[in-house]
């Protein structure tokens, strides 16, 4: 058996091994917070359906709706995804950090834990400007005018039908 | 067949490889922290990340290219120097191992924060360097049994996952999956070969669900290599398949785990009693 010869080469790294896998499981027995490279493995495995109502985010560069399936996955991911960050990430910082900061208190790592420290002080105008940045060098064109909406779609008849009407990104301030 | 120091340099050039190749795929679509410039994070539910928080890198890199530029080439240095350690068989190889990995821990972590990568992409090689923080056979033989265990524990709980939280059980659940992952495709073009494609499997759901259902069996059937050694060629072709898979169906990039294929590949040589 392997955990025993283990043992009997190095017992420092038969535990060292060991605690990784109960520590590992206790995280994915919890389901909750992990602990890097301690990871949970779940994408994916809840139930999704076809009638389930889909969030698409509509790029406009320019007054024009740029068509995302032009452009590598990659940067097609990154257009879409640094919006979506950007409109949940003061919310979800200060939520992580009250969380995390609660089950640290009793150690004294979370009296070390102050707020500046997790949250951004980026306006809105800044991340704008950084994201025609990125938009300009993946259009490959200079960027004058920048809008984007999510728009809600379900299927219906075999395809994806718009339904409601689109919600504008706040975070992408007004052009001058 | 016993493993020899020959095989510790082959597992190294191809780790480097692996490597190299994930890196300049960031480097060609602007995800690293220099191209990107950030100028916000999110955080993640994480402790180790919380408590790396501390140190307040996370607003260091943010608006600094001095330190983006410092960090992305510590990343892609510290392999290379392990690899060229491992070669020349040099006394500091243990220490650059270790830190090899640390830091690249530190980077999955605060370059996720910036980025829609997540930080379990960068597993393999997080973990890979600890191989060669050894300088016996005998320590690199265990040390990569211990990888290869990690590993399948790794792709079975993924599995076990799609059970608990019932994905398994829903015969609906590629088709939903497929609408989720590729809706802004869809709604973007309407026309091209792989639209079609992705049409005609949410227009089939049982179909899609076979594709989810051989995509979590090959998780399971990953079991096998906690009792054998014998299948793990077998294993080796699925990884390969389940990679290429996601990438292709899922546009999901999975490669940066290629390199735990060396697990599976050098798990075949044996170590000598004598070896220290």
């Amino acid at each position: 058996m392997f955990l025993k010869e283990l043992w009997g080469y190095s017992k420092k790294l038969a535990v060292g091994f060991i605690l990784f896998i109960l520590f590992w499981t206790y995280i994915n027995y919890k389901q909750g917070a992990t602990a890097a490279p301690l990871f949970q493995y779940g994408m994916y495995a809840n139930k999704y359906f076809i009638s389930d109502t889909q969030q698409v985010i509509e790029l406009y560069v320019n007054d024009k709706n740029i068509d995302l399936t032009k452009y590598p996955i990659a940067d097609r991911d990154l257009l879409q995804t640094s919006l979506l960050f950007f409109r949940v990430q003061k919310p979800v910082n200060e939520s992580i950090y009250y969380t995390i900061k609660r089950i640290l208190d009793p150690v004294f790592i979370g009296q070390l834990m102050t707020k500046d420290n997790y949250t951004n002080a980026t306006t809105d105008q800044e991340f704008t400007d950084w994201y025609k940045q990125l938009t300009q060098k993946i259009v490959g064109y200079p960027v004058n005018k920048l809008a984007a909406y999510e728009q809600k779609y379900v299927w219906q008849k075999d395809k994806l039908v718009p339904v409601s009407s689109p919600i504008k990104f706040n975070c992408i301030v007004a052009n001058p | 067949m016993l493993l020899t120091l020959k095989h510790t340099r082959q597992f190294a050039a191809f780790y480097c490889c692996c490597f190299l190749l994930n890196f300049s795929w960031y480097m060609y679509n602007r995800l690293t922290f220099a191209a990107l410039q950030p100028v916000f994070f999110i955080n993640r539910l994480d402790f180790t990340k919380n408590i790396l928080m501390l140190t307040d890198l996370q607003h260091s890199l943010l608006g600094s290219s001095i330190t983006c530029w410092c960090f992305d080439s510590l990343y892609v240095g510290l392999p290379i120097l392990l690899t060229i350690a491992v070669y020349k068989n040099m006394p500091g190889k243990i220490l650059i191992a270790i830190c090899t990995a640390v830091f690249t821990l530190l980077y999955a972590v605060f370059f996720s924060s910036v980025c829609y990568i997540s930080p379990e992409m960068f597993i393999g090689f997080i973990l890979i360097p600890l191989l060669f923080a050894t300088n016996s056979i005998k320590g690199f033989y265990y040390l990569l049994h211990c990888l290869r265990y990690l590993f399948i524990l790794l792709f079975v709980s993924a599995a076990i996952w799609k059970i608990t939280k019932a994905g398994i059980f829903n015969a609906e659940e590629m088709a939903g999956i497929l609408l989720l992952q590729h809706n802004s495709y869809l709604t973007s073009n309407g026309t091209d070969s792989f639209t079609r494609f992705v049409y005609w499997l949410v227009q089939h759901p049982l179909i899609a669900y076979s594709l989810y259902f051989l995509g979590a069996f090959s998780e399971l059937l990953f079991g096998i290599g906690l009792f054998t050694k014998k299948y793990d060629t077998i294993l080796i072709a699925a990884l390969c398949l389940f990679i290429l898979f996601d990438f292709f169906l899922m546009r999901i990039n999975y490669f940066s785990w290629f390199v735990f294929l060396g697990c599976f590949y050098f798990s075949r040589f044996d170590c000598s009693k004598d070896d220290n």
